[in-house]
C-alpha cells in the first residue's frame, strides 16, 4: 500500500517536472526577410584579421551551413592616426588582411562599403592586448563525461572582459577495418594502401555558443576554470583522441555587454523566469541610411591560443565504435560478387580458404561516412 | 414568549395568545363601563410588570401584556385616583408601549402600534369603534409578525437599551455591539444589521463591530450574514447602549434558499469593483495539488489576470503585479508565492476571507496603483480547543486554535511545510540534485481586555529554498508582525491603532567554484504605525479618518565572497530609506434610500531620506552615465526629496429598484515603491526600488461605472463594470537592462505612460445545490514611451501592449452538492495568449544562427484553456464525534492541454529552434486528506 502510494506520488511529480514540457513551436507569423548586414570578425594585431559579412534571413528561412554571404564589398581598418589598411576579398563573404601593424596607443575602426552603395562605419575601439591563456584543463564529472575549462589571468588586472572561441578536432575509427580496396583501373581488389585508408578519420567543429565572462567584480583579474564544452560519456569525440584549440580575446566593456545581451536573447531562454528578449545595437552604423540596422561588434586586440589533447585512455569512460558482426561474404571470383562490392560494399579481408571476401556496409567500414576526413591535421600528435 | 394575563398564568405560547385574542374579539358584546377604573399607586424603582400587577388588582379591567416586552427598565411612579387610561398614558410615555382596550374590558399592552381591538369592517360596512387607545395612529400587523417567529427566546426577548428617560421620546440614538459566531466566539464581518421601518442599515466591520443609529423606541433589529442563520432582536431603545449578537452557522441546506434583500450587498454597497470571498468558497475551487489557494481563486474573478501557472503575480485591471497591495492582517506581504509560484503564501486554514478592491479603494489604503487585496485571518475559537490537519501530495499543514482565556483570549497557530525533496531524489538523474522546499507559519492572538478594548497580534513567517540541479541556490522569505488595538470611545466613535514590522529578503549563493563563490542578498524592511477612527455621525453620515506613517529601509543588493578562497570583491549598493505618511478622511453619506455617496480624500507625503548619494544628470539629455553631471552625498536623516499630493476616492450608488443599482466611481492613487523585473512572471530575484530624485513615483487614476442587478430573490447576482485607467511613470526597461547590483538603476529604466480599459461581467449564484460564478473580462493595457530624450524609444514611441495585456478571459466556477457529504466542483478558464516579442529574423554570429528581435510585444502566444475537477467527500456529520475527516480528489487540467506558458527561440548547436513551454504537460490528479478535531 505504502509503496503504491509512493509510486503514485512519483508519477504525479514527474507529470509536474518531467511533463513540464517543451514542444516544437512554429510561428504562425512570418515577418518579411530583412536582409540586414551582419559583420563578424576581430581586428587582430598578432594573427591574420578576417571578417565575414553575411545577411540576416527570415525566421522561417533555411538555416544552411553557410549563411547568405555579402560579396563584392570593400573593407578597411582605419587607425585614429589616419592610417588605413584595406582588406582583400577572400570570397564567400570573407575579407581579410594577414598582418596589421597596430599600436596599442591608437584606436581603430572598420569601414565597409557594400556593392549596393551603402557605407557602414564602426565607432573607434581601443586596441586591447589579450593576456596569454594559462591553461586549458578538463575534469570528469559525476556523469562520467568530461568538461573542458579555460584558465587565464592578467597580472595588470586590466583585461576584465574575456571571450573564447574554440575549434575541436577528434580522431575516430570506423567500426571495422578494411584491408582491401577496389581499384577501378584494374577492376580488381588489391591490398589497401596507407594513403587510401578509411579506418582513421579526423573531424573538426567550431564553437557555436557565446563564451564570455567578466572578472570586474573580483579583486584580481583571474579566470579560474571557466567552463567551455562538455563532452558526454561514450561520445565519438573521446573515442580515440580529442584535441581542442581555444582562442582567447580581450573585450571592452561595451563589447562584453553586447555579447551578454546576445547570449541572453538567444541562448539563455526557456526557463520560467526568462528575461524578456530585446533589441541589440552594435557599434556599427550605416552612414548612408542611419535607420538601417547592422548587427555586429568590432573589437581590436590580439588573439591568444592554446591547444590540448585528451587521449581515450585518460577519460573515465569511452567506447569503441563497433558494427554488426554478421559481415556478408561474397565470392569475388564471380562478376556478380565484384559488382556487389563496387556498388555498395566495402571489402574487408580475403579469406584464402574459400576465396571469399568479407564485406561491410560503408557506414561501418568507411569513417568518412560520419563526416570526417582521412587527412591527418598538421598539428596532430 | 410569555403572555401573562394575570389570572391565567401559564399561557405561554404565541398561538395561545392569538387564540385567546380571537375568542375575546369574537365574543365581544356591548360593554358596560365599570365604576372601578381609577388607580392609586406610589412605588419607587419598580418594574413595569410589578406596577401593572399592582394596578390590575385595583380595576375591573383585565390587563394583557408580554412580560418580555416590558423587561427590566425600572421607574418611579405615583398616582392617586387617576383614571386608568390616563395612568397608562403616563406610564408608557417615552416608550414604545401602547395600549388598547376592547369591549370586554381587556386591556392589551403591546409594543409598537396598538392592537385593533375591534373586528375588521364587516360586510355591512359598519364602522367599528375603538374604545380607547394610547395611540391613534394606523395599525401594523406586528402580532402576526411575532407569530411567524419561532419560539427562540433570544429572538423574542425584548432587549432594553439604555435607561428610560422621561421627556422627549424623539431623536436618534446609537446602538453598537459585536456580531459573533455563537459557536466559536469569532467575529462576523460584513453582517447586515438593519431595521425595516424606518429603513436603516449598517454592516459590521472586520472585527464584527457595528454601530447603528436608531430613533428612540421599539425596533426589530434584523441581522443577516451569508452562511449564517438569519436572526433578529427585539429592541426597546431609550438611549445609547450595547447589544452583542450571536449568530449560528447555517447548516448547508439543499433546498432552495431565500436570500433576502439585505444580503444583496452587491446592489446596496456604495463601493464598486469590490469582490469578497470567504474561505469556504475558496476551498471549493479545485486547484493543482488540491491545496486551497487564495491567489489562484482570486484570478477567477473578473478583471484579475495572471501571466501563467507558475506565477501568483496578479494583474488587476491592467496593472502590474507590483501595483497590488497584499495585506495579511495589515502586514504587507512582498512575495506571495511559494515553490515557483505554484502555491500562494497564505495558509487556507487560518484565513477567514479575502477582499479585493480593484476600483473603489477605501481612503485608508494607499501606496499601490491598481488594487488592494485584504486578507483577514480568523480570530480563533474563543470557546474550545479545536484543530485540523491536512495531508496533500507535496504539502501538509497543521492548525490548532482555542481559548487561552475562555471568551477573552484566543490563539491560532497554523503551519505548513512541503516535503518535495525526497520526491525530487526519486526522479531521473537530470533532476536528481534539485531541491525545493518551503514552510510558513502563522500565529494569531486576539484578546479582549474589556468591552471597550481589544488587542490583536499577528505574526507570519515564510521561507522558500530551491535549487534546480545547478550550483546556485535561491532562498527568500517574509517575516511580518503586527499589533492592533481597537478601542471604543462610545457607540459613535471607535478607533484602531496598528503598529507593525514587515520584512522580505532573498539571497542567492553559489559555491561550486571556490574562486567565484558568492552570495547575493537583498532585503526590504518597513515599520509602520496607523490610526483609524470611525465616527458614526448620524444615520446618514459615517466618517472614517486617520493617519499613517511607514518607514522603508531597503538594501538593494550586496554581493559578497562566499568562503575564504573567493576572489569576489564585496560590493554593496547603498541602503535606501524613505518615509511615507498619509492622512485621510472619508464620509459615507446616505442621501436617501436610493442614493448614497462615498467621498474620501487621502493626502500622502513621501520623503526619500539620507544617508544617500544622488546622481544628477544633464537635463534634457538621456539618463546615461555619460551625461552624469555630479553626485551629491546626503547625511543620515536628510530629506533628499519630498513628493506628495492628494488622492481622491469618490463613488456613488443609485438604487433604481430594489434589485437594480447603478454605481460610478473615480479614484486616484500614488505609488512610491517599484519592483524591478524584466521577466514576465514575478521572479524570486525581483528587487524593489524606492522612488528617488531620478525615479518618479507612479501615479494613476481610474474612472469606472457599473450596473448591478439581482434575480430570483437575490440568489443570482449580476454586474457589469466598465473602467478607464491612466498610469504615469510606470517603469519599463531599456534593452539589456541590468537590474541586479546596479548602482545607477535610473540609467537602465524607462518611464512609460499607460492606459488600461475594459469591461467586466460577473454572474454569481452563492447559494443552493448549484452555485458558483461566471466571469468574463475584455480589457486592454497599453504602454508608451515616446520621450526621445529618455535614451531609447520603445516601438518607435507608439503604444505597445504590456506583457500582461490579455484581451479576453472567461472563467466558470461551479459547485454541485449531491448530498450534505458529497459535492463536486468544476473550474474552467479561457484566456487570450499574452503578448510576446517574437524574432523577426535570423542572423549568423559566433558560430550559430541567432534570433533578431525588434518591436516589443508585437505577437501573442497561443490561447490558454484549462478545466479542473474536484470532488469533496466529508466524513459523517455527527456533532459529538472527536474527529471529522474529509477527502478531496481531483484532476487539474483534466483535458491535459499543454497550455503555453511561453514561446521562445533558442540557438542550439548552431541552429535556432522554436519551442513552446508548458508548465503542466498533462492532467494532474491530486488527493488530499483533512482531519478536524476538537
Amino acid at each position: 500500500m505504502i509503496r503504491s502510494i509512493k509510486i503514485a506520488l512519483i508519477l504525479v511529480f514527474i507529470a509536474l517536472l518531467g511533463g513540464h514540457c517543451k514542444d516544437r513551436y512554429v510561428s504562425p507569423y512570418n515577418p518579411p526577410t530583412q536582409g540586414y548586414l551582419v559583420v563578424e570578425g576581430y581586428i587582430s594585431g598578432n594573427t591574420p584579421t578576417l571578417y565575414h559579412l553575411t545577411r540576416s534571413i527570415s525566421l522561417a528561412g533555411e538555416q544552411n551551413d553557410v549563411p547568405p554571404p555579402v560579396t563584392g564589398a570593400k573593407l578597411q581598418v582605419e587607425g585614429s592616426d589616419n592610417s588605413f589598411y584595406p582588406m582583400s576579398d577572400r570570397g564567400n563573404g570573407y575579407y581579410g588582411v594577414d598582418t596589421l601593424p597596430l599600436r596599442s596607443s591608437l584606436e581603430y575602426r572598420l569601414r565597409i562599403k557594400t556593392s549596393d552603395g551603402q557605407e557602414f562605419l564602426s565607432s573607434y575601439v581601443a586596441y586591447k592586448p589579450t593576456p596569454a591563456i594559462d591553461s586549458v584543463t578538463w575534469r570528469a564529472d559525476g556523469g562520467r563525461g568530461i568538461q573542458i575549462y579555460v584558465n587565464t589571468h592578467d597580472p595588470a588586472d586590466t583585461t576584465r572582459y574575456y571571450q573564447w572561441e574554440y575549434t575541436e578536432t577528434w580522431e575516430y575509427h570506423s567500426g571495422v577495418q578494411s584491408t582491401l580496396m577496389y581499384v577501378q583501373s584494374l577492376d580488381t581488389l588489391l591490398p589497401r594502401t596507407d594513403s587510401a585508408q578509411i579506418y582513421t578519420c579526423w573531424q573538426s567543429d567550431t564553437s557555436s555558443a557565446i563564451y564570455i565572462t567578466s572578472t570586474a567584480k573580483q579583486s584580481q583579474d583571474v579566470v579560474s576554470a571557466f567552463p567551455l564544452i562538455y563532452l558526454p560519456p561514450d561520445g565519438v569525440k573521446t573515442s580515440v583522441d580529442y584535441s581542442i584549440n581555444v582562442r582567447q580575446y580581450a573585450l571592452t566593456k561595451d563589447g562584453y555587454d553586447l555579447l551578454t545581451l546576445m547570449q541572453k536573447n538567444t541562448e539563455s531562454l526557456g526557463t520560467i523566469f526568462d528575461a524578456l528578449p530585446s533589441q541589440i545595437t552594435g557599434n556599427i552604423t550605416c552612414i548612408t541610411n542611419s535607420s538601417l540596422p547592422v548587427i555586429g561588434w568590432v573589437s581590436a586586440g590580439t588573439v591568444q591560443q592554446k591547444r590540448i589533447f585528451v587521449n581515450n585512455t585518460q577519460v573515465p569512460s569511452y567506447y569503441t565504435i563497433t558494427c554488426a558482426t554478421d559481415t556478408p561474404v561474397v565470392n569475388v571470383k564471380s562478376r556478380y560478387g565484384l559488382d556487389f562490392i563496387v556498388q555498395q560494399y566495402v571489402p574487408l579481408s580475403f579469406d584464402p580458404d574459400s576465396s571469399h571476401v568479407n564485406v561491410s556496409a560503408p557506414t561501418c567500414a568507411d569513417c568518412r561516412t560520419k563526416g570526417g576526413s582521412t587527412t591527418k591535421p598538421s598539428y596532430w600528435q | 414568549m410569555i403572555i401573562s394575563p394575570l389570572n391565567r398564568p401559564g399561557m405561554t405560547s404565541t398561538s395561545c395568545f392569538r387564540i385567546f385574542l380571537c375568542i375575546s374579539l369574537l365574543l365581544s358584546a356591548n360593554s358596560v363601563f365599570s365604576q372601578k377604573d381609577k388607580v392609586s399607586i406610589d412605588v419607587k424603582n419598580a418594574r413595569p410588570a410589578d406596577i401593572l400587577k399592582a394596578i390590575d388588582q385595583q380595576v375591573d379591567y383585565r390587563l394583557f401584556y408580554d412580560t418580555a416586552e416590558l423587561d427590566t427598565a425600572r421607574m418611579d411612579i405615583s398616582a392617586s385616583q387617576q383614571p386608568l387610561f390616563e395612568f397608562l398614558d403616563h406610564l408608557f410615555q417615552g416608550t414604545e408601549l401602547t395600549w388598547s382596550v376592547d369591549r370586554q374590558r381587556h386591556v392589551f399592552i403591546v409594543k409598537g402600534e396598538s392592537i385593533v381591538t375591534d373586528m375588521p369592517a364587516g360586510p355591512a360596512g359598519k364602522k367599528n369603534t375603538t374604545y380607547g387607545s394610547g395611540s391613534s395612529d394606523s395599525l401594523r400587523d406586528y402580532l402576526n409578525e411575532v407569530a411567524k417567529a419561532p419560539a427562540a427566546t433570544l429572538e423574542n426577548r425584548l432587549y432594553v437599551i439604555g435607561q428610560k428617560q422621561t421627556g422627549n421620546p424623539q431623536g436618534m440614538v446609537t446602538v453598537a455591539g459585536y456580531a459573533r459566531d455563537a459557536k466559536t466566539g469569532e467575529p462576523i464581518p460584513g453582517a447586515s444589521i438593519y431595521v425595516e421601518n424606518p429603513r436603516i442599515g449598517v454592516y459590521s466591520d472586520q472585527y464584527g463591530y457595528f454601530s447603528i443609529s436608531l430613533p428612540r423606541g421599539r425596533h426589530t433589529l434584523n441581522i443577516q450574514s451569508v452562511g449564517m442563520k438569519d436572526t433578529k432582536r427585539q429592541l426597546l431603545v431609550y438611549s445609547e447602549g450595547k447589544i452583542n449578537i450571536d449568530l449560528y452557522t447555517q447548516v448547508a441546506t439543499l433546498k432552495k434558499v431565500f436570500v433576502s434583500a439585505e444580503k444583496a450587498s452587491n446592489i446596496k454597497r456604495t463601493d464598486m469593483g469590490v469582490q469578497k470571498l470567504d474561505i469556504k468558497t475558496i476551498k471549493q475551487v479545485p486547484v493543482v495539488f488540491g491545496e486551497a489557494d487564495i491567489l489562484r481563486v482570486i484570478t477567477t474573478l473578473p478583471g484579475v489576470k495572471t501571466v501563467g501557472e507558475a506565477s501568483t503575480g496578479l494583474n488587476v485591471r491592467g496593472g502590474a503585479p507590483d501595483q497590488n497591495l497584499i495585506l495579511f492582517n495589515d502586514a504587507t506581504i512582498y512575495n506571495s508565492a511559494h515553490f515557483f509560484g505554484l502555491f500562494s503564501a497564505f495558509n487556507p486554514e487560518v484565513v477567514k476571507d479575502v477582499e479585493l478592491y480593484k476600483s473603489s479603494i477605501p481612503a485608508r489604503f494607499g501606496g499601490r496603483l491598481s488594487s488592494v487585496l485584504d486578507i483577514t485571518s480568523r480570530e480563533g475559537n474563543k470557546k474550545e480547543w479545536t484543530g485540523s490537519a491536512g495531508i496533500g501530495l507535496l504539502t501538509s499543514r497543521f492548525n490548532v486554535e482555542g481559548p487561552l482565556v475562555k471568551d477573552k483570549t484566543s490563539i491560532i497557530l497554523g503551519a505548513r511545510t512541503t516535503y518535495a525533496d525526497w520526491l525530487l531524489n526519486e526522479l531521473p538523474a537530470q533532476y536528481k540534485n534539485s531541491k525545493a522546499s518551503f514552510y510558513d507559519a502563522n500565529l494569531i492572538v486576539s484578546h479582549e481586555i474589556n468591552k471597550k478594548n481589544s488587542l490583536y497580534l499577528t505574526a507570519y513567517i515564510s521561507q522558500d529554498h530551491f535549487n534546480l540541479n545547478n550550483d546556485t541556490t535561491y532562498g527568500y522569505g517574509n517575516k511580518n508582525i503586527s499589533l492592533k488595538w481597537k478601542h471604543i470611545y462610545s457607540n459613535k466613535l471607535n478607533s484602531v491603532f496598528t503598529g507593525g514590522y514587515d520584512h522580505y529578503n532573498y539571497n542567492i549563493y553559489s559555491t561550486d567554484n571556490p574562486l567565484t563563490a558568492y552570495r547575493l542578498r537583498f532585503d526590504i524592511a518597513q515599520a509602520y504605525f496607523r490610526t483609524q477612527f470611525n465616527y458614526y455621525l448620524s444615520a446618514s453620515h459615517t466618517l472614517e479618518f486617520g493617519a499613517s506613517s511607514l518607514r522603508y529601509k531597503l538594501h538593494p543588493g550586496s554581493y559578497d565572497p562566499h568562503g575564504t578562497e573567493s576572489l569576489i570583491v564585496a560590493d554593496t549598493v547603498p541602503a535606501e530609506q524613505a518615509l511615507e505618511s498619509a492622512a485621510y478622511l472619508s464620509d459615507h453619506y446616505t442621501v436617501n434610500s436610493s442614493l448614497s455617496l462615498d467621498g474620501g480624500i487621502r493626502y500622502s507625503m513621501y520623503s526619500y531620506l539620507g544617508p544617500g548619494t544622488v546622481n544628477k544628470y544633464a537635463p534634457g539629455l538621456p539618463v546615461i552615465t555619460d551625461n552624469l553631471l555630479n553626485t551629491t552625498n546626503y547625511k543620515s536623516g536628510a530629506f533628499i526629496k519630498t513628493n506628495g499630493g492628494p488622492e481622491f476616492r469618490v463613488s456613488a450608488r443609485y438604487l433604481l429598484t430594489d434589485d437594480l443599482s447603478l454605481k460610478a466611481g473615480y479614484n486616484t492613487q500614488r505609488q512610491y515603491i517599484h519592483s524591478l523585473s524584466n521577466t514576465t512572471a514575478m521572479a524570486p530575484t525581483d528587487i524593489w526600488k524606492l522612488s528617488d530624485p531620478n525615479i518618479k513615483p507612479q501615479y494613476g487614476d481610474q474612472v469606472s461605472l457599473g450596473l448591478y442587478r439581482n434575480f430570483k430573490n437575490n440568489t443570482i447576482e449580476t454586474s457589469v463594470e466598465v473602467y478607464y485607467k491612466r498610469i504615469e511613470h510606470y517603469l519599463d526597461y531599456k534593452s539589456g537592462a541590468e537590474l541586479i547590483m546596479n548602482h545607477h538603476i535610473e540609467t537602465d529604466v524607462l518611464e512609460t505612460k499607460g492606459k488600461a480599459y475594459g469591461v467586466e461581467l460577473l454572474i454569481k449564484k452563492q447559494t443552493g445545490k448549484i452555485n458558483g460564478w461566471f466571469s468574463y473580462t475584455w480589457s486592454r493595457t497599453m504602454l508608451r514611451q515616446d520621450d526621445p530624450n529618455a535614451g531609447e524609444l520603445i516601438n518607435g514611441g507608439k503604444y505597445y501592449p504590456a506583457n500582461y495585456d490579455i484581451p479576453h478571459s472567461a472563467t466558470l466556477v461551479g459547485n454541485y452538492r449531491f448530498t450534505h457529504r458529497v459535492s463536486v466542483s468544476l473550474n474552467a478558464t479561457y484566456a487570450t495568449g499574452r503578448p510576446i516579442t517574437l524574432p523577426i529574423g535570423l542572423y549568423y554570429y559566433a558560430g550559430s544562427y541567432r534570433t533578431l528581435y525588434s518591436d516589443r510585444n508585437a505577437y501573442r502566444i497561443p490561447y490558454y484553456f484549462r478545466t479542473d475537477f474536484s470532488m469533496n467527500v466529508d466524513g459523517n456529520h455527527k456533532v459529538h464525534q472527536k474527529f471529522h475527516g474529509s477527502w478531496t480528489f481531483g484532476v487539474y487540467n483534466i483535458t491535459g492541454r499543454r497550455n503555453p506558458y511561453s514561446v521562445y527561440y533558442v540557438s542550439e548547436n548552431g541552429q535556432v529552434n522554436g519551442y513552446k513551454l508548458s508548465i503542466f504537460g498533462s492532467a494532474i490528479p491530486f488527493v488530499n486528506y483533512n482531519i478536524k478535531f476538537n
